[in-house]
């Protein structure tokens, strides 16, 4: 599905990923966890195509594609997505509307025919259920006034409607409590599925207990430095990051 | 023409529309605003009200002489349909005004009181001459040009008590009118307790391109105690219109105002809009959108007088400003001594879509009175990059997210229309003027294809 080979990238002539290496196959859970600024944000940024992130070497390879040769919105056509940390408020533009420009675009990409509004807005309340996401949110601007968990209920709603391939949950888990945890990780384990992957990221262990990842991998200073299954989050939880730091 | 020769050929023009006139009743106030016209200097840029326009355009055509209605031409015959879903719902009266002349032809009056000068009575003549002396135009030769050209008007009068009168004013600018002066007078006088609802729309129909007609109008509006006025003014000229309009009103005690501007850019649109407060307790609601593209001009000045205490005015103008276009947006609030405990906010947010896109925004609040609350604001700010990237990783072109982001910036204001048909009519010809090829209006929805 994903494959990164010695990926260096930056923000500003700063360096921040330093030969990253990492495979997801088809049907894996991966988390990647690791201490603030150890560039776990920078590497969905990056992988999604935003502005500003450049590449300085290595290559990544989305099912078999360069993924660099893509733009952002081809990338997520081709059924990547970023659920992203801080998702944008776009007031005066409905969420259906969004959801609908979004859903369309990606279907005329695949030479699909494309759906009308009474069709999203079926889906798209099939899909707040699956989220437990109030409906009349849709209706309202783009992430206008939501609160955090409602923002990230949002990001997993569109997860679950899109339906992508590879699926980027950049700090999901932070900013919502312990109720909203388990209604947003039950909505990522109801789209688990054998031909789809996920890349967690994530600085506490506490999302992985209801996400039970395949692999584990610990991000320190722009590269994985030790990876493990599920048993290495909760062996990073009681010693922390320092232990990682100190023992490489 | 040169702009050298614009007061004398505007002077010639006004001493023979005056000699030809059958008002006589209007003689006194022409020469009246004949002899401010004599006095006026066109403007320069150091004249800070046109500070931004381009009047040079002016130079480029030769306009002086006044535009007559062609009565063979095409839209003497057409359907004048009203903005859909509309119709159903009131008893509406429809007023045509062709090249600035009032179309009785085309013009449908069966509910209102709407008088053309030419049949005023004596009451309403007197009633008119107040109205067009309310205001001092002196700081405006364009202005002073119109009311000297004044002969073509008409007078709406909405009674006392009336529940919900709806009316609609086309103006048409036909092909004929390229390279002439139109002026025109639009008074409406709401009587107490009233509610009227006025939809002012103006067209321009094929005009060859690089050509166009010299549009002025006024509108002056009286609304009385405890009336509700609603007032949509559409300026949807071709792009080659030079439009200078000036819309006044004047709010009497309780009286309520809630006003929607639209303008599509020209090569120079220029509206004064003025309110004064001048009853307790007055409210003025003023929204405005603005898109310019290519070369155009668009400027907006508006002043709000409030005159006596207790008055609201909310206004709030945006503007979507793309290639090489220009938006002025000048907004005043002047409270005066007496005028306590007034409420004043005024926003102005430009979107700047590309790199030669400029605006001049300029909000000024002038207080002299010390129990007062007042905000103003201006920003000016590109495509924000979240947003757009947020569309994008969502599988949304480039030129679709752009779109939907301005579609958005402008529906925060269509959203709170009272009359959402207008809303609806309004979004495709705003974003037509974006782009056209991309474009696919569903139900107020803007979609790539």
């Amino acid at each position: 599905m994903l494959e990164i080979k010695n990926l260096v990238a930056s923000i500003e002539e700063k360096t921040i990923l330093k030969k990253l290496n990492l495979t997801v196959k088809a049907g894996e859970v991966h988390a990647i966890m690791g201490p603030n600024g150890a560039g776990k944000s920078t590497l969905g940024n990056v992988l999604s195509g935003r502005d500003g992130y450049e590449v300085d070497s290595g290559e990544v390879l989305f099912e078999g594609q360069n993924l660099f040769e893509l733009e952002p919105e081809e990338r997520a056509c081709e059924g990547l997505f970023l659920a992203f940390q801080y998702p944008a408020e776009i007031p005066g533009i409905s969420n259906l509307d969004f959801l609908r420009a979004s859903y369309n675009s990606i279907r005329r990409y695949r030479g699909e025919a494309e759906i009308n509004q009474v069709e999203l807005l079926k889906l798209a309340r099939e899909a707040c259920k699956k989220v437990g996401m109030k409906e009349d949110l849709l209706k309202r601007g783009v992430n206008e006034g939501f609160s955090g968990g409602e923002k990230k209920r949002n990001e997993i709603m569109q997860m679950a409607l899109l339906r992508p391939k590879l699926c980027i949950l950049d700090e999901t888990d932070s900013g919502l409590d312990i109720d909203a945890l388990q209604i947003v990780a039950a909505g990522v384990n109801n789209l688990r599925s054998q031909d789809r992957s996920f890349i967690i990221i994530t600085h506490y262990q506490r999302l992985l207990n209801y996400i039970v990842p395949n692999y584990v991998h610990i991000l320190s200073d722009g590269e994985i430095v030790k990876s493990g299954d599920k048993t290495l989050a909760l062996e990073l939880e009681e010693k922390g990051y320092q232990w990682i730091i100190e023992n490489r | 023409m040169s702009r050298d020769n614009f007061i004398p050929s505007a002077l010639a023009l006004a001493k023979e529309l005056d000699k030809n006139s059958k008002l006589s009743w209007l003689g006194d106030y022409r020469k009246e605003q004949t002899g401010l016209l004599n006095k006026a200097q066109f403007p320069s840029q150091k004249v800070e009200h046109f500070k931004y326009n381009r009047l040079d355009i002016i130079d480029v055509y030769d306009f002086f002489q006044l535009a007559k209605i062609d009565s063979q031409s095409e839209e003497m015959t057409l359907d004048m349909r009203l903005i859909e879903n509309l119709e159903a719902d009131y008893e509406i009266d429809r007023i045509v005004f062709v090249n600035g002349e009032f179309c009785k032809s085309l013009s449908q009056i069966c509910f209102h009181h709407i008088t053309p000068f030419s049949k005023a009575n004596s009451e309403q003549q007197e009633k008119t001459l107040i109205m067009l002396r309310q205001q001092d135009l002196q700081y405006n030769p364009f202005a002073l040009l119109n009311s000297a050209l004044c002969e073509n008007g008409i007078l709406v009068e909405v009674d006392e008590n009336s529940p919900d009168a709806l009316i609609e004013v086309l103006m048409i600018y036909q092909p004929c009118a390229v390279n002439t002066i139109s002026a025109s007078h639009i008074l409406f006088d709401i009587a107490d307790n009233a509610k009227a609802t006025v939809i002012s729309r103006a067209i321009s129909r094929d005009v060859k391109q690089e050509q166009t007609v010299l549009t002025t109008t006024r509108s002056i509006i009286n609304v009385g105690e405890n009336s509700d006025f609603t007032h949509y003014s559409l300026q949807l000229e071709n792009a080659h219109s030079l439009h200078f309009g000036t819309i006044e009103y004047n709010l009497h005690s309780k009286a309520k105002l809630d006003a929607f501007y639209a303008a599509t850019g020209s090569n120079l649109k220029k509206m004064d809009i003025q309110v004064n407060h001048s009853g307790e307790y007055s409210y003025a609601g003023l929204d405005g959108l603005y898109v310019a593209t290519d070369n155009q001009q668009i400027d907006y000045h508006t002043t709000i007088n409030h005159l006596l205490p207790n008055g609201t005015t909310n206004e709030n103008f945006r503007g979507i400003i793309n290639g090489n276009a220009e938006g002025v947006f000048n907004g005043r609030i002047h409270i005066y001594k007496d005028a306590q405990k007034t409420l004043a906010e005024l926003s102005n947010k430009n979107l700047l879509m590309s790199e030669g896109a400029v605006v001049h925004t300029k909000p000024e609040l002038e207080i002299y009175a010390d129990d007062v609350i007042c905000a103003h604001g201006a920003t000016v700010s590109c495509m924000d990059d979240e947003s757009m990237y947020y569309l994008q990783a969502r599988g949304i072109g480039k030129k679709e997210a752009e779109l939907m982001l301005s579609l958005g910036f402008i529906n925060e204001l269509l959203a709170d229309l009272p009359h959402q048909e207008i809303a609806e009519y309004i979004r495709p010809v705003l974003f037509s003027r974006f782009d056209n090829s991309c474009l696919v209006v569903d139900g107020g929805n803007v979609l790539g294809e």
